[in-house]
């Protein structure tokens, strides 16, 4: 285990909350809307209860082998070799994923409200702050996640009781879409949409105390499932769930239509608050995540050296795709479809095997 | 033995492996019993002034104090070291008291600024009175009083005093040393006494605190606090008489924390004035004041000042290790002493805050914070701080709860305005026209017509401008300052205007700001808010709302990794305490029923669940029309 500090399970509830929700902000409300038609709502909150068994392998493997994180308990189950290659599609996935939700939000950011800056610049400052972030380790994001709560909570609502005038509730029906095959369909990516859960099993040994990791993972998940379903619906009774099937971003589409009165009016900017403390977030702990995972990888025993050569790798990896379209196109195709394999499988694997060989963990660390 | 423990081990499997790695953290109680502490001392029973047995015997050990290392033999002597909580990171142990490699050339440097060990005291009266003028650079130095005199006992004993002028209160010299020796000698009863030492200490020498020093150096050093050393002829040892009483400010009313409702009394200089000031406050046999000594050439004390019942020993100890390893030659003031001991020094927010109102360092030290104080300096540090510090004044709590709560919204906003509004102006007038109404963005835009520069560089020149009046404003002799202050108010403000340099609405902005960072009530938070504007307007200008944003993010992930002797800064918000009905609500006495949880108290309750014990008493004159004055609430 690299050591890093404490945190608590409401603080990781938090965090595992921001990493999964961020979303929603980007494509998410339009996939969703794709795959799924009205049935969405449905569908992500079948996604997120099934889901939440792989939270309930974490707190087994949690319980069974305290003071380790899933790295750790692969190299002691399966050996140094064997249990480092476990961590590649690990790597593979925060990379790629903090990669291209960088990527996106920048765009977003870009097309939003500073058109004529060179997309670099916005790229260069969410990776300053995310390097800076990860640099306080798992307590100081933490703590960081506990503070933006406070604002994201007043944005959120603020959002909600501005955009009331605009929704019709009628727009959600029929709640089950066209039936049990729409919903079939599309649960890859309602499952896929939680696959962040992974983020818990290599934060298990900070988590104190371990007990409350099936807690923590419960009411993360929970209302991540509750926040996904929510803004989904709001900006389908705003647009109609066509409609939301052909924006791009919905959510800022959502935010421009806000007025109040004569004197609120494109109060979008105000909302740039919001995405941009979600998304420097979500890039802090996706980011931290791949550290943590690049330094067991290496056998490090701290992560903290990996930061800069890090930043320039998730910089670099980040322009890997040549517009946004491509980058749109490779989300949709593999993260938001096929990652819920990793996130269910893993700690499924992990478990089946520690009961097969009947190994525990005998001293602490 | 063998056998029994795997007999228990298989009674109980999981026993030994969940409290393998930390046994002794799982069975301590939360609420440990106060127990006096020997190493410490409290006012009265020992001068602050004189070497501190604590240093003195980790000097010997050559120990370090938090390493727990003297835990290790205790009387039984078969106790493990107690694990220390980690407070911060730098609590691990540290060899060699914190410094791992010194420069052979400077560590010799600095062993010659130390005076060398000049021995024992002699029995000879000249051989000490030449001492004394040799390592005293006598007849170079003026201030120094040696007098020679001959002692009226019989048969007669040469002695001499040596005393600092100034220091030394010239009149407890001459009336209760030299005149009871050189007249009152003969009244001395015809006692047998061992030696002519122990006469004059026993009888003659009438003073409340008399010591005998056998060491030359102790005596030198205490020579130079301004005691009298009272030499006798044939007696190897010297007599230290207490006659400290030097010139300074009596207590007066506070400068910089002017209260309107609340105690109007301030610390001064003297250490042993402001120690008092607390005391008065605080009535408790467990106030702790613990003496130390950081300086090599100021010697300045230090008084470490601590409830024994509330608060951590860790912190204390934390706290204690800091100060004792400052290795500096000159140190007098808090803010220096601050440098010099705070968790992280590339901050802009302070880590321990300054205060001169004995009432609010008593509020402190009630609720299990630490107090320095510093001789020589009038602001008293407490420790360790948190975010609160930043809202919260000590009038809150003399005025009725929704007063106090408004107060710090007001404060709260204040910080706000602060540090974001330049921002947010130039921000929204170069990046957002469109957010800005229609009618107002026309005013705005009217008011810049004919203003030559860009928003950014107007805010600026005007912020730096008033933070010219603010350093002026200071330096400027009272006399004169006024006029100056309605030159620079007239011609920053209406002349720049009517020349078409700014725009009134900026003036406006830049006035605000100025207003907002003065309110905070705290002034060594004061700069951190003050300065903060300058980075947020500047990303502002690059980057409009998105560089504002960027800007407050960074100052979240700040702050939420700061540490103030251990306590994360932000809490009780992150990571997230009990409630507590005094962070931004200033709610009602009777509800703050504990202390705060961040400060890990060793006695958490501050009053009982029922303050307001008569509420629920009938009055006893139940016929009769009762005044109704109700009584106050109490804390």
């Amino acid at each position: 285990m690299i050591a890093d500090g404490h945190i608590s399970p409401s603080e990781a509830a938090i965090l595992l909350l921001f990493s999964i929700t961020a979303k929603v902000f980007l494509a998410f409300p339009r996939i969703i809307a794709r795959q799924a038609g009205t049935a969405g709502l449905v569908s992500v909150l079948l996604g997120g209860t099934i889901m939440m068994t792989a939270v309930l392998f974490f707190s087994l493997l949690a319980r069974r082998f305290p003071q380790k994180n899933m790295v750790d308990i692969a190299k002691f189950l399966l050996g140094p070799y064997l249990g480092a290659l476990f961590v590649l599609p690990l790597n593979l996935y925060f990379l790629f994923d903090t990669s291209i939700v960088l990527r996106e939000f920048s765009e977003t950011i870009a097309t939003a409200v500073l058109p004529r800056t060179p997309l670099s610049v916005i790229v260069f400052l969410f990776v300053v702050l995310m390097a800076y972030s990860a640099y306080g380790g798992i307590e100081g994001i933490g703590r960081t996640a506990i503070v933006m709560r406070t604002f994201i909570v007043v944005f959120m609502a603020a959002i909600i009781l501005l955009s009331y005038p605009r929704i019709v509730l009628g727009r959600l029906l029929p709640i089950f879409g066209d039936g049990l095959p729409s919903i079939i369909k599309s649960l890859p990516v309602s499952l896929s949409s939680y696959s962040e859960v992974i983020f818990l099993g290599l934060i298990l040994p900070y988590i104190r105390p371990t007990r409350n990791v099936l807690k923590a993972g419960l009411m993360g998940i929970m209302s991540s499932a509750l926040i996904l379903s929510l803004f989904c619906a709001i900006s389908w009774a705003t647009f109609s769930e066509p409609l939301t099937a052909y924006l791009a971003f919905p959510f800022l589409d959502l935010t421009r239509l806000i007025s109040f009165g004569h004197f609120l009016q494109r109060a979008d900017v105000f909302f740039i608050f919001l995405w941009y403390f979600t998304a420097a977030l979500k890039l802090s702990i996706g980011f931290y995540a791949f550290l943590l995972s690049l330094a067991e990888f290496l056998q490090l025993k701290g992560f903290r050296p990996l930061i800069f050569i890090s930043a320039i790798l998730t910089y670099a990896v980040s322009f890997l795709f040549p517009n946004l379209i491509t980058s749109f196109w490779i989300d949709q195709m593999f993260l938001t479809r096929y990652t819920f394999v990793l996130s269910l499988t893993l700690p499924l694997v992990l478990w089946i095997i520690a009961l097969f060989i009947g190994k525990k963990e005998t001293q602490h660390g | 033995m063998k056998i029994f423990d795997r007999v228990k081990s298989a009674l109980h499997p999981n026993r030994g492996k969940q409290t393998a790695g930390k046994p002794e953290e799982k069975k301590k109680p939360r609420n440990i019993p106060f127990q006096p502490l020997e190493r410490s001392f409290s006012l009265g029973e020992r001068p602050i002034y004189g070497p501190n047995p604590e240093l003195e015997k980790n000097k010997k050990k050559g120990q370090n104090e938090v390493n727990g290392k003297q835990d290790e033999k205790t009387k039984n002597g078969f106790k493990k070291p107690k694990k220390p909580r980690k407070l911060t990171p730098v609590e691990k142990p540290v060899e060699n008291a914190g410094i791992k490699k010194v420069d052979p050339q400077r560590k010799e440097q600095s062993q010659s600024l130390q005076p060398e060990d000049l021995g024992p005291i002699s029995a000879s009266l000249e051989v000490n009175l030449a001492l004394v003028k040799k390592n005293l650079h006598l007849p170079h130095t003026s201030d120094i009083i040696v007098r020679d005199f001959t002692i009226g006992t019989k048969p007669a004993i040469r002695g001499a005093v040596v005393f600092v002028e100034g220091l030394a209160s010239r009149d407890t010299i001459n009336t209760h040393i030299l005149q009871p020796l050189m007249l009152l000698a003969h009244l001395s009863p015809d006692k047998v006494v061992d030696s002519p030492g122990d006469l004059i200490r026993q009888h003659l020498l009438p003073a409340n605190q008399l010591e005998t020093k056998k060491n030359f150096k102790d005596a030198i050093d205490t020579l130079l606090m301004g005691v009298t050393l009272v030499f006798i002829d044939g007696e190897p040892e010297v007599l230290v008489a207490e006659t400290k009483g030097w010139e300074h400010r009596t207590v007066g009313h506070p400068t910089i924390e002017q209260v309107v409702i609340g105690p109007h009394e301030a610390f001064t200089e003297l250490l042993r004035t402001n120690t008092a000031l607390i005391r008065r406050r605080i009535r408790s046999p467990h106030l702790i004041v613990e003496a130390l000594k950081v300086g090599r050439i100021s010697q300045t004390d230090v008084a470490l000042i601590y409830l024994a019942d509330i608060t951590n020993d860790k912190l204390v100890a934390e706290v204690r290790r800091r100060l004792q390893n400052i290795d500096v030659d000159y140190l007098s003031t808090t803010g220096q002493i601050e440098q010099y001991i705070e968790d992280n020094p590339f901050t802009l927010f302070n880590q321990m805050t300054t205060t001169e109102l004995p009432d609010r360092a008593a509020a402190a030290l009630s609720e299990g914070q630490v107090v320095l104080v510093i001789d020589g300096s009038p602001h008293v540090a407490l420790l360790p701080i948190v975010y609160t510090n930043y809202f919260q004044a000590a009038e809150d709590y003399y005025l009725r709860g929704p007063f106090g709560s408004f107060s710090r919204f007001i404060r709260g906003m204040s910080i706000f305005f602060a540090i974001w509004l330049p921002s947010i102006y130039v921000a929204a007038t170069t990046f957002h026209p469109e957010m800005i109404p229609t009618p107002l963005m026309l005013t705005v835009a009217a008011s810049r017509e004919n203003v030559p520069f860009p928003v950014f560089f107007e805010v600026i020149m005007m912020e730096l401008a008033l933070e010219l009046i603010r350093e002026a404003g200071i330096r400027i002799p009272s006399t004169i300052g006024p006029t100056i202050g309605i030159v620079g108010a007239l011609i920053l403000g209406q002349a720049a205007v009517a020349a078409g340099i700014v725009s009134p609405i900026l003036i406006i902005v830049v006035a605000m700001t100025a207003l907002a960072a003065f309110v905070v009530p705290d002034y060594s938070s004061q700069f951190a808010v003050r300065l903060l504007r300058f980075p947020m307007t500047v990303l502002a200008a690059m980057l409009g709302f998105v560089g504002t944003a960027a800007g407050t993010f960074v100052i979240a992930t700040h702050l939420a990794s700061l540490k103030s002797f251990g306590v994360p800064f932000l809490s009780p918000w992150a990571p997230s305490r009990k409630g507590s009905v005094d962070l931004f609500w200033r709610g009602p006495l009777w509800l703050m029923e504990r202390r705060p949880e961040h400060l890990r108290t060793k006695n958490h309750v501050r009053q009982a669940k029922i303050v307001r014990k008569w509420a629920l008493t009938a009055p006893e004159t139940e016929n009769k029309p009762v005044a109704t004055d109700e009584q106050p609430d109490k804390e």
